[in-house]
């Protein structure tokens, strides 16, 4: 009985192989014969997947539009859809396991040794020297090194702000009402008596609130691309990678939060709440956040917030690989890849491409505020919960040759240009780590740092007591191991690349 | 006698009227702090009484009214239709099964069973279901994958046909010379009103809470039923909290504020209570009048 | 019934048989045909678990890599947390669980005003409808430190320090296993109802012409017309002994870290592994270990209720 049980589940899992492997057998297809360039190719669709809610109705109008302009330039189509972010990652893994025909995806922080070796994506250096020689030539070399491994280039970086620095944001009328100069604020630390004069005279208002259970930390260490392990200092020359748990400095920045925390500065349930810190800071529960810098923060977080903010810079800004962090790839599931590139090439350089898929319809989805600096806003009616394509500039491979939304500085796409420039540059910049021989090790750490992470950086536990045992789990998880991989693939790189 | 039985009416009023309350306290809540002003809600917490009363939120969700009322269209459908679909196919393999002579009914009952610890994941069945049978972005999305039959429903439904029907029901109509069918239609399934009434509910919940099969095969929003619209904002939430989107990218994306969250939640389940008493009559003792007896 | 074959000639038996049970065979066709393409037929996938997965070459040209998918799991002393945690969790729930079920099953058919009947039936269903995610919420509302209901008006209102719910391990068993019941109570009641509303009822008139009062009638029909149902639902949770509701430990206690000592369960460890990490061969590997021992102890609990019981195992 219990044989012929097994013999007939071995049956169905059979048949279910061969099923299977006749619908997924087509994504190995993709005849690359097209090698001319100009509208005299054969006709192709280029299918394009962005993040951001949209309705297929107005995706096809964009795509209506877009196709006019390659199609006369390439004899190609732009077939554009779009996915919100709660399942773009699942739609993504599942149209790339499928084999569904794809050919430009937008991706966020990916890992790309990951997205490489799990086969998801392609190289595409040939390509680049052919119908992308405007990407080639527009995007630095440093940039390129993100997304470079083993000699093959496989994705191209978003032109938008690739370095971060980090600050204080706060409720600018209340840090004012409080007399203190906070011009000269340059540490976290020298926050403290700004904090303690807000709790002073609102003492129902929280002078720190966190940001859905997280703070950021005011470092501007290098994590080589995620996972534990990182640089100390992505301004110093030093390439030696270190558990920056373990580091004085983040035991420093951790003690004086639990200081605060004590001291009522921050919010209680900090590390626990869902609520976003701009709605806290906008509700008037909250004096101030610490966020990351860029220009045009400000504006971002009185927009969402509606009061008045002033931003106090903690951290100078910098580069390094994980700050590239949109990357536009081409699917191991596009039939010709060169096609996708040639597309991809002229949404990076091609304004009026580019302001037609992020920003849509002239007249239905934004209008011209001033046509000579290029604003844009709403047109009548319209706003940001009933647009049907909602416009996410940064999300796209060149937001900088689109309008400006009203409300941003005027010049923000010059200043983010400038910011990028004059940002410190990580000596690891460019590194791409491949986690493949430590995974256990990650997902063990991963538990870890969920455990102590965020409750230490809120301030809630105490360091005194809590470090060792951070620091030992972390040890027994086999982050040693993570680290020394780690330095052994950057010392490799950096062999390489010296 | 007749005072003690009273007493015991009393006493069990009381504890179901305390488990009632348990019940409902939190939904009360959960309605109030959707009518709760945003920033009200934010500064003095959850509340019974809000200082400060906003349908903000219920107008921000029906800004695009027209995806709302479409929304609920296809739900309906698709719970009617599912609903139905499940319960054939559901009641045609249990009855078989709950028959004590039937060869190799351990083997059919092992084979479901198996289903329900037992999957090949995700990839597999999206690659069969969009590759072979093209569903993607229709309403068989909705329905068919995964809901249509489940071990659960099946075992329940056999369980309730072993322990319900006696066997000599079933001999007396064969005697009269019904054949299966004829058994099932005309015995068994009057027989059984309670079981399907309660499947019917709770298989129509699966399909109207249903928003997975939403997300894995269906980005038109022509085709987006109610709770894939709701929960597509929940899920938004939920990644941007999970970390998976870093620090950096954040502030570009407003969240939902919590009234919204809120009223999604008020939204989705609604519907179902107002619904939910229909069901009731046929949990009410008596409907089954054996046919024995009879 | 089993007369009725004997008597046929011996011949001519196995043509009876077909023409007997053919209409029973063909009933279960559609059924059989939709488990097979939905279930069997993806079942291939569960050789993921033995590859590294690559989008490419598809699940069956990945390369092999034996049982390295399923080291994580073990990897460190963590493996023995979530295996208890996950385990502890689901008996109470099972137990627990099934007895509550069963006593306002019981108690909801003892009520006589239909009216009443009516509303506590839809009213304890209600925590079944919200979502998970929102049922989180709604337990923020109650347990946060400074705005929470429970600290703000009912501890403060006793001139009680608030308590730090979030921080505090010791009480979250009790609040996990309270909300799951809860949260499945209604669910789990209208199936033992509906079963307590079916069971024949001259079995209960002729317990009372015996005199036996209502405990007695509980007791002596209820409880023993109820077993099969409860035999049933307890199997089926014990193959899922080894799964744990995601949303009831990680978005409950809002992925606070100092509780992870009583929240970790086998999903959520997994989870929080494999968010960066994006491996499906682990994921594929993670629910495959989870099936296989609750398939193991599925089929050992069967086993014994077969031995007990037979017309009660599952298969």
């Amino acid at each position: 009985m219990k044989k012929k049980r097994v013999a007939a589940a071995l049956c169905a899992v059979t048949l279910a192989g061969a099923m299977i492997a006749g619908c997924g057998g087509n994504d190995t297809a993709g005849g690359n014969d097209s090698g001319d360039n100009g509208n005299n190719q054969e006709s192709y669709t280029v299918k394009i997947l962005a993040p951001g809610d949209a309705s297929t109705e107005d995706c096809e109008k964009i795509s209506e539009a877009a196709s006019k302009i390659t199609e006369e330039k390439f004899n190609t189509k732009i077939e554009v859809t779009r996915v919100g972010f709660g399942s773009y990652d699942q739609q993504v893994n599942l149209m790339l396991a499928s084999g569904e025909k794809l050919d430009l995806m937008y991706q966020y922080c990916g890992n790309v040794t990951s997205a490489i070796s799990s086969g998801q994506i392609v190289p595409i250096d040939e390509y680049l020297d052919t119908v992308g020689k405007d990407l080639k030539e527009q995007i630095n070399e440093s940039d390129w090194k993100c997304v470079t491994f083993d000699g093959g280039i496989y994705g191209v970086p978003s032109n938008k702000e690739k370095a971060t620095g980090w600050g204080f944001a706060m409720n600018k009328e209340m840090a004012d009402a409080t007399g203190i100069d906070y011009s000269n604020i340059k540490t976290e630390a020298e926050l403290e008596p700004l904090l303690t004069k807000i709790k002073e005279m609102y003492p129902d208002v929280y002078p720190v609130v966190s940001h859905t259970g997280t703070m950021s930390l005011m470092t501007n260490q290098d994590d080589l691309g995620g996972d534990i392990g990182s640089l100390e200092s992505a301004a110093s020359e030093s390439t030696e990678v270190i558990n920056y748990y373990a580091s004085d400095k983040y035991m420093e920045e951790v003690k004086l939060r639990y200081d605060w925390g004590q001291k009522g500065l921050i919010m209680p349930d900090a590390s626990t709440t869902t609520e976003s810190a701009n709605s806290l800071i906008g509700s008037g529960k909250g004096f101030g956040r610490f966020t990351n810098t860029k220009p045009g923060i400000e504006q971002e977080i009185e927009k969402e917030s509606g009061k008045d903010i002033a931003v106090i810079d903690l951290v100078d800004p910098y580069t390094t690989t994980t700050r590239v962090d949109i990357v536009w790839y081409v699917p191991h599931n596009s039939e010709q890849p060169e096609r996708a590139v040639q597309v991809l090439n002229e949404m990076y350089t091609n304004p009026e491409l580019a302001n037609i898929l992020i920003n849509g319809i002239e007249g239905t989805h934004y209008q011209i505020v001033d046509e000579e600096k290029g604003v844009v806003n709403y047109p009548d009616g319209v706003n940001a919960s009933n647009t049907g394509y909602t416009s996410l500039p940064w999300a796209w491979p060149n937001e900088a040759i689109s309008y400006v939304w009203e409300g941003n500085p005027e010049d923000l796409w010059d200043q983010t240009q400038k910011f990028n420039e004059e940002a410190t540059v990580s000596p690891a910049k460019g590194f791409a780590w491949d986690n493949t021989p430590v995974q256990n090790q990650v997902t063990a750490c991963a538990n870890v740092i969920a455990k102590y992470g965020p409750a230490l950086e809120c301030g809630s536990l105490d360091p005194e007591t809590t470090m060792p045992k951070f620091l030992e789990e972390l040890k027994e998880a086999g982050a040693d191991d993570i680290i020394a991989e780690k330095q052994r693939q950057l010392d490799e790189w950096l062999k390489e690349n010296k | 006698m007749v005072e003690r039985k009273k007493g015991f009416q009393i006493a069990a009023n009381i504890i179901m009227i305390l488990l009632a309350a348990l019940c409902i306290i939190p939904f009360v809540l959960l309605v109030m702090s959707s009518v709760t002003d945003e920033s009200a809600l934010l500064k003095n917490g959850y509340s019974f009484f809000p200082a400060k009363f906003s349908f903000d939120a219920y107008k921000t969700l029906l800004v695009d009214s027209g995806s709302i009322i479409r929304g609920y269209i296809i739900s309906i459908f698709v719970t009617i239709v599912g609903t139905v679909a499940n319960l054939t196919l559901t009641t045609l393999f249990a009855y078989p099964l709950s028959r004590k002579d039937l060869p190799g009914k351990g083997f059919f009952a092992f084979v479901i069973f198996f289903t329900m610890l037992f999957n090949g994941g995700l990839v597999p069945s999206y690659m069969m279901w969009t590759g072979v049978f093209h569903i993607k972005n229709t309403l068989a999305a909705l329905i068919v994958p995964n809901l249509m039959m489940g071990a659960f429903y099946v075992i329940m439904m056999r369980t309730y046909f072993t322990t319900n029907i006696p066997d000599a029901v079933l001999e007396a109509a064969r005697i009269d010379g019904a054949g299966e069918f004829k058994i099932l239609l005309r015995v068994v399934l009057p027989m059984s009103k309670p079981i399907i009434a309660t499947l019917a509910l709770l298989v129509g919940l699966s399909y109207w809470n249903d928003w997975l099969n939403g997300l894995y095969y269906i980005n038109n929003d022509q085709y987006y039923s109610i709770q894939v619209l709701l929960n597509k904002m929940l899920l938004d939430v939920q990644y941007l909290m999970s970390g998976a989107a870093g620090g950096a990218m954040n502030q570009n994306i407003t969240l939902p504020a919590t009234g919204i969250k809120m009223a999604v939640a008020v939204m989705g389940a609604l519907p179902i209570l107002i619904v939910y008493p229909f069901f009731q009559k046929y949990f009410v003792k008596g409907i089954v009048i054996g046919a024995v007896k009879g | 019934m089993k007369k009725d074959i004997k008597k046929a000639g011996t011949g001519k038996r196995i043509g009876v048989h077909m023409k007997r049970y053919l209409p029973l065979y063909l009933m279960m066709l559609p059924g059989l045909v939709y488990l097979f393409i939905n279930n069997y037929m993806p079942m291939g996938g569960i050789l993921i678990a033995f590859k590294k997965y690559n989008y490419a070459k598809g699940i069956f040209g990945s390369p092999f890599v034996g049982l390295k998918n399923f080291e994580f799991l073990f990897a460190t002393k963590e493996a023995w947390t979530i295996t208890r945690n996950t385990l502890m969790y689901n008996l109470v729930f099972i137990v627990l669980g099934t007895v509550l079920a069963i006593a306002v099953a019981i108690l909801l058919n003892e009520i006589r005003s239909k009216m009443a009947k009516k509303v506590y039936q839809t009213v304890i269903l209600i925590p079944f409808l919200i979502s998970i995610v929102v049922v989180s919420y709604l337990v923020y509302g109650f347990l946060s430190t400074d705005a929470g209901f429970i600290n703000n008006s009912i501890l403060n209102a006793m001139g009680k320090e608030g308590i730090g719910w979030y921080s505090e391990p010791k009480y979250w068993p009790g609040i996990l296993i309270f909300v799951n019941i809860w949260k499945n109570l209604g669910y789990n009641c209208i199936i033992y109802y509906a079963t307590v509303v079916g069971l024949d009822t001259s079995l209960y008139e002729s317990a009372a012409i015996d005199g036996a009062n209502r405990w007695q009638k509980i007791l002596h029909v209820t409880l023993p017309g109820l077993k099969p149902t409860i035999i049933t639902l307890t199997l089926m949770s014990v193959g899922r002994i080894f799964y744990s509701d995601f949303g009831l430990f990680y978005q409950v206690p809002m992925n606070s870290g100092p509780l992870i000592d009583v929240t970790n369960t086998i999903d959520t460890y997994v989870y929080r592994g494999l968010m960066e990490l994006n491996n499906i061969g682990m994921a594929s590997a993670a629910g495959l270990y989870q099936s296989l021992v609750g398939f193991a102890l599925v089929l050992i609990a069967n086993l014994i209720v077969r031995k007990l019981d037979k017309s009660n195992a599952l298969f």
